[in-house]
């Protein structure tokens, strides 16, 4: 019996420079991402915990600061209103509008990436109302109802989040980028709902990233604050 | 001149016509009554039933037997007579059951001057409509007299197995229903159609069963009823057309029915049962049903046109309904038209729908559909087959993201976004 011979080479290692660049987009679009972007409850819960958590160190950061003014006070008396007051800063007209635009943006997003297509939560989903899915400005109105639900969160968060903290240039730029990039994650989410059942995993991945991306640029100053204090 | 007894015969025959009186007197002069001699003995006779079976039923074949006991000589002795009588339940007199037997002066036995006579596989009883005590008696005559066993003797005599008069009990078990085997065939036909109400009796006694078929209507009135009379364990099969049970004016209705039987004595009545449903007379002819979408895509937001072909000679308003079946829409009624008799035309009417039937749950989704009409179809229902129509293109959203219709959409909601924005800090930030 001929034996068969086999050549076996030492396996080199693996730069990530040896791969080309369209390769890393797609094993980055449907690596561990695309499993996130893919699991429907499991995205809506990130969301909300990024939130939350956003909101609960906004808490945290205040009361910080609130115990180191009352240390550094020599016995003063201040109230925490009266700090809170104190603290408030204006930002610009036009940052406003665009974090207030923003955030509306999000909220929008949000529901067009996990409530547009039946892939992500099929139980619940723009579909389940069929004279809204049927209607030829059913998108339209799926978004503008979002925007009523969400419009008091989306009016009153840039107003906790921004008006405590010293939100840098470049802090503001993130921020009002989000707009651009909340539109790309739009745009694809209803090109999506467009062509469902069919499905897009590397789109829908680029949607999710962007809205995500998005969701932290927006709460980054807090989550900033946050991180200095605890150094 | 020589008389022959053909012309004697041929006389008295003549006479007894001619002049009864005359005639009544001649028979008086010739009669010699028989006198029988001094030492002559009235024969013994008894009932002979060696049986223990003392309960019979109306069917059961008897045997009775004559037992005769003669101790006159031989020169003495005349031909006996006997004839068997018996009493039913509840009869006052006793009557002749059988033919007579004759016992000959010279068949007796030599050493017990006996001799017996027998009548087998009788059944006095067949018609009875009672039960309870029956008695037998024998009537005999020794050409002298006449005597009844019953009553010749000072008392009643029974010795073993011999009765001068025997008494027996009659009984009777009713007849039974075999349930597994009642059926009306078909359950559900045209009113002139051969329907078939079948069952099966049994009589343990093998007694005749009268079986009675009594129809009732869908207020519980009884219709109609007919009876056959039976032998146990046969078939009973009443036919609906065969005894006009059903009419034209019953078409459409629902009946049931029942059973009464007996045998003469007990009977029963079985439970009332349903069927035959009816079916209504056809009013109208449907065919080729038929349904075909805008392309060969069929997505959920074309059109779709339903068509099914009526012939309809008589009536007028007639209403024809439309219904489609998918899983996320079972049985939902779309349209209905109505259309009038068409007396002249031969041609069936091409009745049509066109019409956007689904809905966007509705894509993906495999569906039927079908007609109802107010009036009886060629098969007598009053709705169509259930026809598949393929299943709906699974594409949900009719628009392109390039069309006009959802770069509007996009560019509203992402400029009201901004306006909103800008709204509100007017309103809220300054």
């Amino acid at each position: 019996m001929n034996a068969i011979a086999v050549n076996v080479t030492a396996a080199s290692p693996i730069s990530l420079v040896d791969i080309p660049p369209t390769d890393v987009l797609s094993n980055f679009l449907s690596g561990p991402l695309a499993s996130i972007s893919s699991n429907g409850f499991l995205g809506v819960g990130l969301f909300a915990f990024i939130l939350a958590l956003g909101l609960v160190l906004h808490k945290l950061n205040m009361m910080r600061t609130y115990k180191r003014v009352v240390s550094t006070s020599d016995g003063l008396e201040i109230s925490e209103e009266s700090l809170s007051e104190e603290m408030f800063s204006r930002q610009g007209s036009n940052f406003n509008a665009a974090a207030v635009g923003a955030w509306i943006f999000l909220f929008v997003a949000f529901a067009y990436f996990y409530f547009l297509t039946p892939s992500l939560i099929p139980k619940y989903n723009y579909f389940q109302v069929p004279s809204l899915a049927s209607s030829p400005i059913g998108f339209f109105l799926f978004g503008f109802l979002v925007l009523l639900l969400t419009g008091t969160a989306s009016a009153f968060l840039p107003r906790v989040f921004y008006s405590y903290y010293q939100v840098s240039k470049n802090e503001k730029m993130a921020i009002m980028l989000t707009i651009p990039l909340l539109a790309v994650s739009i745009i694809i989410s209803v090109y999506l709902g467009t062509i469902c059942p069919a499905q897009e995993v590397n789109l829908r991945t680029v949607a999710f990233f962007a809205l995500f991306v998005s969701q932290i640029a927006l709460l980054w100053p807090v989550y900033l604050d946050t991180l200095e204090g605890v150094r | 001149m020589k008389l022959d007894l053909d012309d004697l015969v041929g006389n008295f025959e003549k006479w007894k016509k001619e002049d009864p009186k005359q005639f009544d007197y001649m028979k008086k002069l010739l009669h010699i009554p028989f006198e029988p001699s001094g030492n002559y003995s009235t024969p013994t006779v008894l009932i002979y039933y060696p049986y223990n079976n003392t309960n019979i039923t109306r069917n059961e074949k008897l045997k009775m037997i004559a037992w005769v006991k003669n101790d006159n000589p031989i020169e003495v002795r005349s031909n006996i007579y006997l004839q068997l009588e018996a009493k039913g339940p509840g009869e006052k007199n006793f009557s002749a059951v059988s033919s007579q037997r004759v016992v000959l002066s010279n068949e007796y036995s030599e050493d017990s001057n006996a001799s017996m006579r027998d009548w087998s596989d009788i059944t006095p009883f067949l018609d009875s409509k009672e039960t309870g005590n029956v008695s037998f008696r024998i009537w005999f005559n020794d050409m002298h007299r006449t005597y009844y066993t019953n009553t010749m003797y000072n008392k009643s005599y029974r010795s073993g197995d011999f009765y001068s008069e025997l008494n027996l009990n009659l009984i009777n078990t009713p007849p039974e229903i075999d349930e597994d085997c009642i059926k009306v065939s078909p359950d559900q036909a045209r009113y002139n159609d051969p329907i078939k109400y079948e069952a099966c009796f049994f009589d343990s006694e093998g007694d005749m069963v009268n079986v009675t078929l009594h129809v009732f209507d869908e207020l519980g009135n009884e219709h109609k009823n007919a009876t056959q009379i039976i032998k146990s364990g046969k078939n009973v099969t009443f036919t609906a057309s065969e005894y006009g049970f059903f009419g034209e004016e019953d078409a459409g209705k629902n009946f049931t029915y029942s059973y009464s039987y007996d045998d003469g004595l007990n009977g029963s009545v079985t439970k009332t049962m349903p069927g035959p449903s009816l079916l209504s007379s056809p009013k109208i002819y449907t065919s080729n049903q038929n349904v075909t979408a805008e392309d060969n895509n069929q997505y959920w937001w074309q059109s779709y046109t339903f068509s099914i072909k009526v012939k309809n000679p008589e009536v007028n308003n007639l209403r024809i309904d439309l219904y489609t079946d998918t899983p996320a829409h079972g049985g939902k009624h779309q349209v209905s038209k109505c259309i009038n008799a068409s007396k002249e035309s031969e041609e069936a009417e091409d009745v049509s729908f066109t019409l956007k039937p689904f809905e966007v749950s509705d894509a993906g989704q495999p569906f039927t559909y079908y007609f109802t009409y107010s009036a009886p179809d060629q098969a007598s229902r009053s709705e169509s087959d259930h026809e598949a129509g393929g299943v709906i293109n699974p594409r949900l959203v009719k628009y392109p993201i390039h069309s006009g219709v959802m770069v509007a959409n996009l560019l509203f909601i992402l400029l009201i976004s901004l306006v909103a924005g800008v709204v509100i800090e007017r309103r809220l930030y300054r």
